[in-house]
């Protein structure tokens, strides 16, 4: 079942055009990793979906109704569906672990007891059980990466939204984020879409590969086609890499 | 306003309600605060605004009893009234005296000084009733006349007049601006028309032009419209004026003056002028000047005679009294003449150095005096014994008389009697004769004594006119001058009495030696005949010459009024002894006083004082040397100038017109709006303080998140619409006026919708300085729109909490969830 459809996404800022038409699907449980060159529009595409940044046309059909034509308050109630882990975590500073979790879900149809339950399982999902009345300035690095992903899993959401969420991390943090993750997308229950630029953790989690240049989707396939058998240049170039690795 | 579409919109409203309230409040506390801080600190030194009617000024050292002595005239005259102590300022005690209401009118009012005039030790009464308005600068009766019509306005109580001006007392609850603008408008109809003369005029003759003038302008305008005021109104500058013109002239008496005759053909001009010599530098012809060169400033010119005082040098320096012409270039031209030179001040000075002299003087006179006195009397006593004895032996002389025209010289007896007889005759006539001749020695020394008096008394005049002149006025001095002139009018006219009696004597003196001289050959020939041989014919016509004028002779001695003389005498003894009792430490002391008191100027110095005081003096008219017309507006003012122009033909008037009077600014009705402004003005900058304090604190973080969220937008009119600058202006503009409304707060000349601008421009100062002043965390923000948080929930959870603390802060302690 197709969960999202992205379609003819423009955007630009000012004079630059960054997304020059972008289209791809995922489907329902599908892990989707975009990965591109810096700068190409990864970033911009993905905000673009729960419209953190306003596209300037095209579709964006989740569950088949289009995103940009909702008003602010269903805009909203969809937000909350959406899960979404930034690179930099944005966590809410002057909450602790626990508040961090609740705070999305404020707006939960739950009661307290409920709400209380699922933060604990989120927690307990990002292995932070212990930290929940610490407060982010006290954690380390894949520790506040792995209170934004559990932030985003108390939602229950079927579409999840990684913007590199390693990428701010040190080597030695990074796998502990990448554990996490796996674990996340090994039932495939819920869409993943992931921005990075860990080869072997895409390779690995990636049911489809997405090849990002210039503002489009140069190319599109399974791991193992994209980084054996590309057609793009910039598949050439990950090839090399992959194989380095 | 994209933002009001939010439920956030209600968190703004209780905000702005509450700032509002808080604002104004507190606006309003501390102007109250200031107001009663300030305003207990004036009403201490000037009573509340309209409280008092009066103050009292009393001098701190007699406070308890002229104290005692106001409260006194205050309970009899004004029973009633209330009296309250203020503040001792620098030794005078201040009381406010606030009137009963039944004594608050016209004729209290104007006599009320005089009430407290026997009241010793109060210096001041001042009138600070209000509200009140002062005229001033009304020239002659001005105020008289346009005071009637000031009084007759609705708002005014009564008017004083006050000087040259009017004090106008208005109701209690009048507008004083009101009254002030009908005032205007009354000052405004009338303006003064001054006619001023030159300096020469003089005052009688100016009350006859005033007559006449006005008599021809009341012809030609109405009475109503033209009003002659009293002149001679003096002012400041009059007296100034009047006071520099004394200086001149003093300057003048005491300059050294050089009298020169100058040659008909010569004409002084621009490049020439005259010299003296002075120091020890004489001067030649042809020769450049010196620097000790004495020069001349000319005064005046009479008759040929060359009036000039120094300009250069002083009149001690004179060498010669010869005048040179100098020419521009500094050379001396030709020699002119002898000069006159009158020195007062040199004089003055040589007299103050003799002042020493002078109480010597007088002691010496007065010792002389009582000597002469002594001997005078000694003299009347030794010449009435003379008298009596000479009476005695007219008898028998009388007696012998007979005997001897009919004596025959028959026998040495009768002979040795009629010796006898003559010896003793001429003992007597001898004494009385020297009697008679000191007389003529004592009336010598009187007069020189009645001289030396005058002499004295005049010195003394002198001196007291020089110091007068100095400025020096001396009561106890003047009170000396007096009994000394009247002693000296009562010693003199004494001994001028004396003197013409003593002259009296003087044909008698004569007659009396020739008559000496021949009892003196008498006896003689009687001695001869006695030791020779009898000479009878020459006894006889001896006898004869002796006997004929003897009664004559004798009785012309005792005719002299001699009891007149004795009291003469005695009366001038008495006048001595009262001159000795005067002071005459005294005396001295003052004396050298004038001494001190002789001014130190050279005559440059005092010429060029002079030229000054001339500098200001020129064009300026003496007091009463003007006339003044109250003229009203209706009146053609050039018709009227062409009027008195043609009145006064071709003289030298000058003609201006003059404002009527001036609205005295009210100090202490101004200070009581100072600091009513001061006042309204903390309360403003309270205001403003504080409204940019919340705009920049509080609602930041509102403009923060509009800035924001105004980027995503293209659309030209909504970003303006949703600007934060947009918002922030309307907001401080709202903010500011409605405290300004609320607390009554006021700036000088802002009125509501200027306060509105300065509020609106606070707002865009604080969305322009939003980022600086709250920095808010952009991926927080974001964090919560990613979690489906709407805007109000991310201000009350995410930027609000985040914020600095202040109302909105607070405020929203009750919002948040997470805390
Ligand atoms: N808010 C913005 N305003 C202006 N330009 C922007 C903005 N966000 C991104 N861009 C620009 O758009 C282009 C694409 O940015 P984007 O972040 O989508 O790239 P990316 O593929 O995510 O790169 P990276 O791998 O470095 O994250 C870049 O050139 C970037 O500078
Ligand atoms: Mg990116």
């Amino acid at each position: 079942m197709l969960m999202l459809e992205v379609r003819n996404l423009y955007k630009s800022y000012e004079k630059l055009q960054v997304l020059k038409g972008v289209n791809f699907t995922a489907q329902r449980g599908e892990t989707v990793v975009i990965m591109g060159p810096s700068g190409c529009g990864k970033s911009t595409t993905i905000r673009c979906i729960n419209r953190l940044t306003e596209p300037d046309k095209g579709q964006i059909i989740y569950k088949e109704q289009d995103l940009l034509k909702l008003e602010k308050e269903e805009l909203l109630k969809v937000r909350q569906e959406i899960g979404f882990v930034f690179q930099n975590f944005n966590l809410i500073n002057r909450l602790n672990v626990f508040d961090n979790i609740m705070l999305a879900l404020l707006k939960q149809d739950l009661s307290l007891e409920e709400k209380r339950l699922r933060v604990e399982e989120s927690l307990r999902q990002v292995k932070l059980m212990d930290f929940a009345e610490s407060i982010p300035k006290d954690l380390s690095g894949g520790q506040k990466q792995r209170v934004g992903i559990a932030r985003s899993l108390a939602l229950q959401p079927d579409l999840m939204l990684l913007d590199e969420p390693t990428a701010a991390l040190d080597p030695i943090l990074v796998k502990e984020v990448l554990d996490v993750l796996e674990k996340v997308t090994a039932n495939r229950t819920r869409t993943l879409l992931i921005v990075t630029h860990e080869i072997a953790f895409a390779y690995k989690v990636a049911d489809r590969i997405l090849l990002m240049d210039d503002g489009k989707i140069v190319e599109a396939g399974s791991p193992k086609q994209i980084f054996e058998t590309p057609n793009s240049e910039i598949g050439k170039k990950y090839k090399d890499l992959f194989e380095y690795e | 306003m994209q933002i009001l579409r939010n439920r956030f919109r209600k968190d703004l409203l209780v905000w702005l309600i509450l700032v509002i309230l808080i604002g104004s409040g507190l606006a309003t506390a501390i102007g109250y605060l200031a107001d009663s801080y300030f305003g207990d600190t004036v009403d201490g030194l000037l009573g509340g605004y309209g409280e008092y009617d009066f103050l009292l000024t009393i001098n701190q050292e007699l406070r308890d009893s002229a104290y005692k002595e106001v409260k006194q005239i205050i309970s009899n005259r004004f029973p009633g009234s209330k009296l309250k102590e203020g503040v001792t300022v620098a030794g005078k005690a201040n009381y406010f005296l606030k009137l009963d209401d039944n004594f608050r009118n016209r004729a209290v009012f104007s006599q009320f000084e005089k009430e407290f005039e026997q009241v010793v030790g109060l210096e001041n009464v001042s009138l600070i009733t209000e509200p009140k308005l002062s005229l001033r600068g009304m020239l002659g009766n001005t105020n008289e006349i346009l005071g009637e019509k000031v009084s007759a306005l609705e708002e005014v109580n009564f008017v004083l007049t006050a000087g040259s001006g009017l004090d106008v007392i208005l109701k209690p609850n009048a507008n004083p601006k009101r009254v002030e603008r009908k005032i205007e408008d009354i000052l405004d109809k009338h303006k003064v028309l001054q006619i001023r003369f030159p300096i020469e005029k003089e005052a009688r003759e100016l009350t006859d032009l005033n007559a006449g003038l006005r008599q021809q302008l009341e012809k030609e305008f109405s009475g109503q419209n033209l009003q002659s005021l009293n002149a001679g109104q003096r002012e400041n500058l009059d007296d100034l004026i009047k006071t520099m013109n004394q200086m001149k002239k003093f300057l003048l008496e005491y300059a050294t003056i050089v009298r020169v005759k100058i040659p008909d053909d010569l004409k002084m001009n621009k490049s020439l002028s005259l010299a003296m010599a002075g120091g020890d530098v004489p001067l030649s012809i042809g020769q450049k000047i010196s620097s000790k060169t004495i020069l001349l400033s000319s005064l005046q010119k009479e008759e040929g005679v060359l009036k000039a005082i120094i300009s250069r040098g002083d009149g001690a320096q004179i060498l010669n009294q010869d005048v040179y012409l100098i020419g521009s270039s500094g050379r001396v031209i030709k020699k002119i003449g002898k000069s006159e030179v009158k020195r007062p001040r040199y004089l003055l000075k040589k007299a103050a150095n003799e002042t020493e002299k002078v109480l010597p003087q007088l002691n010496s006179i007065l010792t002389n005096t009582e000597e002469v006195n002594q001997r005078l009397l000694q003299w009347l006593t030794n010449y009435e014994k003379g008298l009596g004895k000479i009476q005695g032996l007219q008898q028998k002389l009388t007696e012998e008389q007979g005997k001897l025209n009919n004596f025959v010289l028959s026998n040495q007896e009768d002979l040795k009697e009629l010796l006898e007889i003559v010896t003793r005759i001429t003992d007597i006539t001898t004494r009385l004769e020297e009697t008679l001749s000191k007389l003529e020695f004592l009336q010598q020394e009187l007069l020189g004594m009645s001289s030396n008096f005058k002499d004295f008394e005049r010195d003394l005049e002198r001196q007291m006119v020089f110091l007068t002149l100095a400025g020096v006025e001396d009561k106890r001095l003047t009170k000396l001058k007096d009994s000394i002139h009247t002693m000296r009018q009562q010693i003199t006219g004494n001994m001028d009495s004396i003197i013409s009696k003593i002259n009296r004597y003087n044909p008698l003196l004569n007659k009396f030696r020739y008559w000496n001289n021949n009892l003196e050959k008498l006896k003689k020939v009687l001695q001869v005949s006695q030791s020779k041989s009898i000479q009878p014919e020459k006894v006889e016509e001896l006898l004869n010459v002796v006997t004929r004028d003897i009664n004559k002779t004798i009785n012309g001695l005792d005719e002299v009024e001699r009891t007149k003389l004795k009291d003469r005498l005695a009366n001038l003894k008495d006048n001595l002894t009262k001159l000795e009792g005067l002071n005459l430490t005294l005396v001295s002391k003052q004396l050298g006083r004038m001494q001190q008191a002789l001014p130190n100027l050279k005559d440059e110095e005092i010429t060029g004082t002079i030229k000054l005081l001339d500098k200001y003096l020129a064009g300026q008219v003496l007091p009463g040397e003007a006339i003044y017309f109250l003229v009203n507006d209706d009146v053609n003012k050039q018709k009227l100038q062409k009027e008195v122009n043609n009145y006064f033909n071709d003289q030298k008037i000058d003609q201006l017109f003059t404002e009527a009077g001036i609205i005295k600014p009210n100090i202490r009705g101004e200070l009581f709006k100072i600091l009513g402004e001061v006042r309204v003005t903390l309360t403003a900058l309270i205001a403003l303080i504080f409204t940019a304090l919340v705009l920049l604190i509080d609602q930041s973080l509102v403009m923060i998140t509009m800035q924001r969220m105004n980027q995503e937008s293209d659309n030209r009119l909504s970003r303006f619409l949703n600007s934060s600058y947009l918002y922030g202006f309307l907001l401080g503009g709202l903010l500011l006026s409605a405290i300004f409304y609320l607390s009554q707060a006021k700036f000088p000349y802002l009125s509501l919708e200027y306060i509105f601008i300065i509020g609106g421009l606070l707002g865009v100062l604080s969305a322009n300085k939003a980022v600086a002043i709250n920095p808010i965390d952009e991926s927080e923000i974001l964090a919560g729109e990613a979690l489906g948080l709407n805007y109000t929930e991310i201000m009350h959870e995410i930027v609000i909490p985040n914020g600095r603390p202040g109302f909105l802060t607070l405020l929203n302690r009750k919002e948040m969830i997470f805390r």
